[in-house]
């Protein structure tokens, strides 16, 4: 029965420890609710929340350019709505995962809609945001996006100047 | 016997957190098909596309939308007659199992190009999300940077108008 018992304590860690799993997604989280209440103040085009929550030495890759800290992070958020007006989320997806290294991951995944507001263009834009937390703050954000919509705007802004 | 049933509950408590809805692997077999997918593409190799992804896939390019594998396959090959070389710099990915039996894979990957007409050198940076239906990929939602794309397609197709006609 001893032998048995060891048996299955070396069998329980030893799955333990070969499992597959990195990480856990979880249920009705904290993270979640405060990454749906940034992006709701995002399209209000306020950043109250936002840099509430962000370390000073955020990092963020947006769209292959990368931004190192809380101001710069927050004048590019800022810099959207010189080109673009009524930015609104829809289809959106927000869970949180706890990873494997104790870290907490949290996506926000959704449709990006705005109006252009140099050529009045309507876009739709699948985007993917993904947001780091370390002692209970955002320390990493990678979004995933098609810059498409800003070299429409760039364009006609440079052209509309050089005709002024 | 009490020690053996107290183990059995711990390992019962443990697997049953009731603050999840799913788990996160990296190492299963859809995670590892989906290397294997990338790694075989940028070899130009189509072989496996149907035994990952299914015939009636509905495909998202930057929201742009298509159906089918052939839609698939022939979006594929399209880079490769742009590029003549294309490698992966880095790769990431994780598969969502969630208790409500959706299966969906998240991969992000550095492609390194070399445009075959201008010989510049490039990356593109790509995100992926698969939504797995009985083993297949039903669902592919893909976004990156199409600038860049979109400058590569030009030069190639005024490379083809100024190829002479015939051989």
């Amino acid at each position: 029965m001893r032998i048995f018992f060891i048996f299955l304590i070396f069998l329980f860690f030893l799955t333990s420890c070969t499992s597959d799993v990195i990480g856990v997604v979880l249920k009705n989280d904290t993270y979640s609710s405060r990454v749906i209440e940034i992006m709701n103040d995002h399209q209000e085009s306020s950043f109250n929340l936002f840099k509430k929550y962000l370390d000073e030495d955020v990092f963020i890759e947006y769209s292959g350019k990368i931004y190192n800290g809380k101001q710069n992070l927050i004048e590019v958020w800022k810099s959207e709505f010189y080109y673009f007006s009524d930015v609104f989320f829809d289809k959106k997806e927000v869970f949180t995962t706890f990873n494997k290294d104790r870290s907490y991951t949290t996506i926000f995944k959704a449709n990006w809609n705005a109006s252009g507001n140099f050529t009045n263009n309507s876009y739709s834009v699948y985007s993917f945001y993904e947001f780091k937390w370390k002692y209970d703050r955002i320390f990493e954000i990678h979004v995933h996006w098609n810059n498409e919509p800003y070299y429409k705007e760039w364009d006609k802004l440079i052209k509309s100047n050089k005709y002024e | 016997m009490n020690r053996l049933y107290l183990l059995l509950l711990f390992i019962l408590i443990s697997c049953s957190n009731p603050n999840q809805i799913g788990v996160v692997k990296n190492s299963d077999d859809l995670s590892l098909k989906l290397v294997t997918f990338i790694n075989q593409y940028i070899d130009e190799n189509y072989e496996n596309l149907g035994s990952i992804f299914s015939d009636t896939i509905h495909l998202n390019l930057n929201n742009r939308l298509y159906k089918n594998i052939t839609k698939l396959e022939s979006g594929l090959k399209l880079y490769h007659k742009i590029y003549s070389e294309i490698l992966i710099d880095s790769q990431f990915l994780c598969t969502f199992y969630l208790d409500d039996g959706s299966i969906k894979t998240f991969q992000k990957v550095n492609f390194i190009t070399k445009n075959k007409i201008t010989q510049n050198v490039g990356s593109i940076r790509a995100f992926f999300e698969y939504i797995w239906l009985d083993g297949y990929v039903v669902e592919l939602s893909v976004v990156f940077d199409s600038e860049t794309l979109n400058k590569e397609v030009k030069l190639f197709k005024s490379s083809l108008k100024n190829q002479p006609i015939g051989n």
